[in-house]
């Protein structure tokens, strides 16, 4: 019941947040608005983690994926665009559960800040990349099973991240959302937005296979 | 010491979100310039003259990047410059690009600012409390981000020795391979040692190295005190500037006059506090 009233309580508050900025700065609100709902988004997500009681192996395990992914922005440094960052957060999905998936994203975004520089743009990324592991999770089975399911999802992943970033360029630009700007800031980051989604059906397709071996072998091994 | 750095967290945060909030809601310049300057002023405390200056070269071009790509998407505004496909360009779009662009500009600078004072470990105790089980996941990786990436090198540089995998990319996947492979054993060994450790107990206190005084207590209160100052202006007269048809500043009121001072102290005063500490620092070693 208490669970219950508090997460209701966060879902309330996102619609309040936008009443109380437009009531009070009209359109000027939109950037603020949106860095608080994205985060207030984000915290359900949080809150069940903590809720449940998970397991120490569970907690490393979530470490080293986000790690793992934060860490392959610079493993990759020297190609540019060219990062395993959504492969990583996808296949923890996959094999972890939707929710899991999410956090792994969202802290990916956090840890990777403190390398490369916490800015304005960082909830954006905690929800986009949270999002699209949260998706991978739901639909696990067919990912694991099929190839051609698998590399649509990564192209889908890649558009999928550069739009929602695109949006946040567009309503940061302006200080209010314009669709001008929107498709301007789309059509900018189209090289951009081809090698993501390249570069994440290439190592969803080559990690895929190897992750789930490590899995398995370890789900045998250890009893996970 | 007595820096500004080394506050507890929670009035670091505060600080932080006071500036950057009022900052993202201001249009008028005055607020901006000032806002800037607290910032410029900040960031050479911290890093000294030569990098900040390596550093705003960056910023400048966000600035211009923002300032001339108004006019092209925004045709509000009554003078006009010229034409463009037969769209207006007109002075008003271009002041208020500029001006939107001091705003970004004046952002970004107070988040390096953020990013120099707030590390992880300020992240942590602000969070730990309310996401005890979270913020040990991002310690843990925080840890784990430098120990894969030296396995990284070790491996890459070990397979291009031997003359395995000639294709970068190829050899990179390879390495990436075997770090997650190596990272996930670590894994298990390393929750099943925290296991016996006694993780998840009962009554476990947790350590943190910063104190919340009764200095942070009277700083949070002087934070919000200029905040107060500050806002009723801002949500009143719009920050007194209006852009379109013609760029036109309000007449300052005494609100306006009161809000424009204190954000101009709440801006400057993380610099005050640096270089009064340099300058005591420096007089007690003339002493010695």
């Amino acid at each position: 019941m208490k669970k219950i009233l508090k997460f209701s309580i966060i879902i309330l508050l996102i619609p309040l947040t936008v009443l109380l900025g437009i009531c009070l700065y009209g359109n000027q609100s939109y950037p603020a608005v949106a860095i608080i709902v994205v985060l207030l988004a984000c915290v359900p997500f949080f809150m069940s983690f903590e809720e449940r009681s998970a397991t120490t192996r569970k907690i490393v395990m979530l470490a080293v994926m986000t790690a793992l992914s934060a860490a392959g922005r610079f493993m990759f440094a020297p190609i540019p665009f060219f990062k395993p960052v959504t492969a990583v957060v996808v296949i923890s999905a996959m094999y972890f559960g939707a929710e899991f998936g999410f956090l792994t994203g969202a802290l990916s975004a956090v840890v990777s800040g403190f390398y490369f520089g916490q800015g304005p743009w960082t909830p954006f990324q905690m929800f986009s990349w949270g999002i699209i592991g949260f998706l991978a999770g739901l639909l696990s089975e067919p990912l694991i099973r099929s190839k051609i399911f698998l590399t649509i999802y990564a192209a889908f992943a890649g558009l999928a991240y550069s739009v929602l970033m695109d949006v946040w360029t567009a309503m940061w630009g302006e200080g209010a959302f314009s669709m001008s700007r929107f498709f301007a800031a789309i059509g900018t980051a189209l090289p951009v937005t081809a090698v993501y989604v390249v570069s994440n059906i290439i190592f969803l397709l080559i990690l895929t296979p190897l992750f789930g071996k490590k899995i398995e072998r370890l789900k045998i091994k250890y009893g996970i | 010491m007595n820096t500004f750095r080394n506050f507890h967290p929670l009035t670091l945060a505060g600080y932080f979100l006071s500036v950057i909030g009022i900052s993202i809601f201001t249009f008028n310049p005055i607020y901006l310039l000032s806002g800037l300057f607290g910032s410029l002023l900040f960031l050479i405390t911290l890093m000294g003259f030569r990098k900040m200056f390596a550093h705003l070269r960056f910023y400048f071009l966000i600035f211009l990047i923002v300032t001339f790509t108004n006019p092209v998407f925004s045709h509000n505004g009554a003078t006009v410059l010229f034409f463009i496909n037969d769209n207006r360009v007109t002075l008003e779009a271009l002041i208020y690009g500029a001006v939107l662009g001091l705003m970004i500009t004046e952002v970004l600078l107070w988040f390096k600012c953020f990013n120099l004072v707030f590390d992880s470990e300020r992240l942590l105790c602000l969070f730990g409390k309310t996401f005890p089980k979270l913020a040990l996941v991002v310690s843990i990786a925080l840890g784990f981000v430098p120990q894969f990436i030296r396995t990284f090198k070790s491996i890459n540089s070990t397979q291009k020795a031997l003359g395995f995998s000639k294709r970068r990319v190829q050899r990179y996947l390879t390495s990436f391979s075997a770090v997650i492979t190596r990272s996930m054993e670590g894994a298990i060994i390393t929750s099943d040692s925290m296991k016996c450790r006694g993780y998840g107990l009962k009554n476990r206190t947790y350590f943190s190295r910063f104190r919340f005084t009764a200095y942070d207590v009277l700083y949070i209160l002087i934070f919000f005190v200029l905040l107060i100052c500050t806002l009723p202006a801002l949500f009143l007269g719009q920050s007194g500037v209006s852009f379109y048809p013609y760029v036109k500043f309000e007449m300052p009121t005494f609100f306006t006059v009161l809000s424009l001072l204190s954000f101009t102290v709440l801006a400057m005063i993380p610099s005050f506090f640096e270089v009064k500490e340099g300058i005591r620092w420096k007089y007690l070693i003339s002493k010695i």
